[in-house]
């Protein structure tokens, strides 16, 4: 019931925030316009204010939402994919190919993930798909790591072995009998790289490394310390939208937390038989 | 007896270790017997012996390196067979041999109720159809204790206990109606309690007097207690195989006798073995005797020369240059 309670939650705010990002831009003022006075508090007329250039907090907040998440989207849904593809390369193929890519994704993971954004993104010229790149160069090794060490133990689970002595084709092993047990942590690993491509994407674009003519959740808050909104006390420049990560990050985690509950009693239930030939347990009749 | 499965110099070897260090595990090495029809042949040895491993192999989930495994049929249009470099198996064989396994919490998919695989059997081999499915599956699990199996079917296998997911792994293999049944160890990783339950239920299997069961297991009681003849490994090879009164309580070979002191005093294999001088050596074996490093009686003979397996009576062969037929 708790559990159920938690995923009616984040998924309301996730599917909230999503058909904000969709619908809302529709139905705004355009963000850039100047239409009002700079930095007026939350009124009828602005709901949450002004930003120094005068344009609609509210209305920024809402549009920034829709280019985030698009990124933040395809970001991970890129990083998964190559991920669980080389992921699931590796250990099926095993031996040379797997070595290769094993290193690979140890040389991506031992770098240092943020300066390495900051650099790469300082050199290429601004924009969501440069961010897109940049994010999804630095985002599949994890899902990679993640997903080839599920295939490899998957791929030696004897659940396997009795399918193929059923005689059950190779395709629909992999398919009917392996995929789903892929799933859960394809779920998981999609809403962590949509956490990560949230949160980086707004980090670079706050430190200025994004697109500024470009209306985002990023460059809002850029343009809130570039208008000092702090020393002038305009709050309501960077609540908005940085409420609207905190709370789209919380759905995320809420939804995170409920899959991996979905997916462990049963993984746990599978017993303690891990990957390769195990010698069999020491179990003495007489103690 | 007319045979139903004859294995004749079968071969299992492994890549282990990463390059440029790669060496050959030889899990199974000429490795000869055969299975009655409507026998229960006990296939016997300590831990890495290669018993899962031939178990796999006939069950064709494994290649073979070297050697055959053939599968008798009532005609002879029945008989098949496979080698090395054999492909896909066949319908057939896959009708023909079921495996169950040691582990029936890894042996289920966790993400299925427990009437999926059963259903999976009977559908693949022909033996439902969409609307008679669940009536069959609701009866194979009744046929394995599980009351009542339309219920049981709808269950995921980590609400099962691991007797019942047993009981499921084993109406899973008969729902092919196979004539062989191999059981690698289908006991060891339950309770004490129910292992007899599981047992008899093997017994049960082959009072068809058609079916037969390959017993796998480390437990010599057990195969006292099911098995017509029992077959002795040591590090991949034939020691000893003869009929299960013989081999278990007169054993000629020195191992054999080891397992059968060891067993006496603990009822288990894996006391640890007295005379253990390490692991048999399966990579890079010598060329004698593999028991021979830790047999108190070997000689210069043992450790120079490979002995054959010679029979000591019609029905039982030992591998042991000490041992003169009578
Ligand atoms: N896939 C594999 N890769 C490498 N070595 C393997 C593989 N499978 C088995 N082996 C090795 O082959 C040998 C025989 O293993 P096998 O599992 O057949 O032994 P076993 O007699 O069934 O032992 P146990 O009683 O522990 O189940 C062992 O040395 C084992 O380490
Ligand atoms: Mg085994």
């Amino acid at each position: 019931m708790i559990a159920d309670r938690r995923a009616r939650l984040g998924l309301a705010l996730v599917l909230g925030f999503v058909s904000v990002a969709l619908l809302g831009p529709l139905f705004v003022a355009d963000p850039s316009a100047y239409l009002g006075p700079p930095l007026a508090p939350p009124s009828g007329d602005f709901w949450f204010g002004t930003t120094g250039q005068g344009q609609d907090v509210f209305a920024q907040t809402v549009v920034g939402a829709r280019s985030t998440l698009l990124v933040a989207t395809i970001v991970a849904g890129l990083t998964v994919f190559i991920g669980a593809v080389l992921g699931a390369t590796a250990a099926y193929l095993g031996g040379v190919v797997d070595a290769l890519l094993s290193l690979a994704v140890n040389v991506f993971l031992v770098m240092p993930g943020l300066p390495l954004i900051v650099v790469i993104a300082a050199f290429l010229p601004p924009g969501p798909v440069t961010m897109g790149v940049v994010l999804t160069l630095t985002g599949w090794p994890w899902h990679a790591r993640v997903v080839r060490a599920q295939v490899a133990s998957l791929r030696s689970r004897d659940f396997v072995a009795a399918a193929q002595v059923s005689g059950e084709s190779t395709w629909r092993i992999v398919v009917v009998e392996l995929l789903p047990n892929l799933a859960a942590v394809l779920g998981s690993s999609f809403i962590g790289a949509l956490l990560y491509a949230v949160g980086a994407q707004v980090g670079l674009e706050f430190l200025g490394l994004g697109d500024l003519n470009a209306v985002t959740w990023g460059t809002n808050l850029y343009w809130a310390t570039n208008d000092s909104a702090l020393l002038t006390g305009s709050w309501w420049t960077f609540v908005p939208t940085g409420a609207g990560i905190a709370a789209f990050g919380f759905g995320l985690t809420l939804l995170g937390f409920v899959l991996d509950e979905r997916a462990n009693p049963r993984l746990a239930a599978r017993g303690a038989t891990g990957p390769g030939p195990q010698p069999t347990p020491v179990e003495r009749a007489d103690g | 007896m007319t045979p139903l499965l004859t294995v004749e110099g079968l071969g299992v070897e492994f890549p282990v270790g990463n390059w440029p260090r790669r060496r050959t595990l030889r899990a199974s090495f000429d490795v000869s017997f055969s299975v009655g029809r409507g026998e229960i042949v006990a296939l016997v040895g300590e831990s890495g012996s290669g018993k899962s491993t031939i178990g796999r192999v006939i069950a064709r989930i494994l290649p073979a390196k070297a050697g055959r495994v053939t599968l008798h049929g009532p005609g002879e249009r029945d008989t098949d067979s496979f080698g090395p470099r054999a492909g896909e198996a066949s319908m057939r064989w896959r009708q023909r041999v079921q495996l169950i396994f040691q582990d029936p919490a890894a042996s289920l998919n966790p993400v299925f109720p427990v009437g999926h695989p059963v259903a999976r059997a009977l559908r693949l081999h022909g033996r439902a159809d969409p609307k008679t499915v669940d009536e069959r599956v609701a009866a194979a699990l009744e046929a394995v204790g599980l009351h009542p199996g339309a219920t049981f079917a709808t269950r995921y296998p980590h609400q099962l206990s691991g007797g019942q997911r047993q009981r499921v792994s084993i109406a899973r293999a008969l729902a092919t109606d196979p004539d062989l049944v191999i059981a690698d160890e289908p006991t060891s990783m339950l309770d004490v309690s129910i292992r007899m339950d599981i047992l008899r239920l093997f017994t049960t299997i082959r009072a068809s007097g058609t079916r037969s069961v390959l017993l796998i297991t480390h437990d010599l009681a057990s195969a006292r207690l099911v098995a017509d003849r029992v077959v002795v490994l040591y590090a991949g090879e034939v020691m000893e195989l003869g009929p299960a009164r013989a081999v278990l309580d007169a054993p000629r070979h020195p191992y054999a006798q080891l397992l059968a002191a060891a067993a006496t005093r603990s009822g288990d294999l894996r006391a640890p073995l007295p005379a253990a001088e390490g692991a048999p050596k399966v990579i890079d074996p010598g060329p004698g005797c593999p028991f021979a490093p830790r047999c108190a009686q070997a000689t210069d003979r043992c450790r120079a020369e490979r002995p054959a397996l010679t029979a000591v009576s019609p029905d039982h062969a030992v591998r042991c240059h000490l041992v003169r037929p009578e």
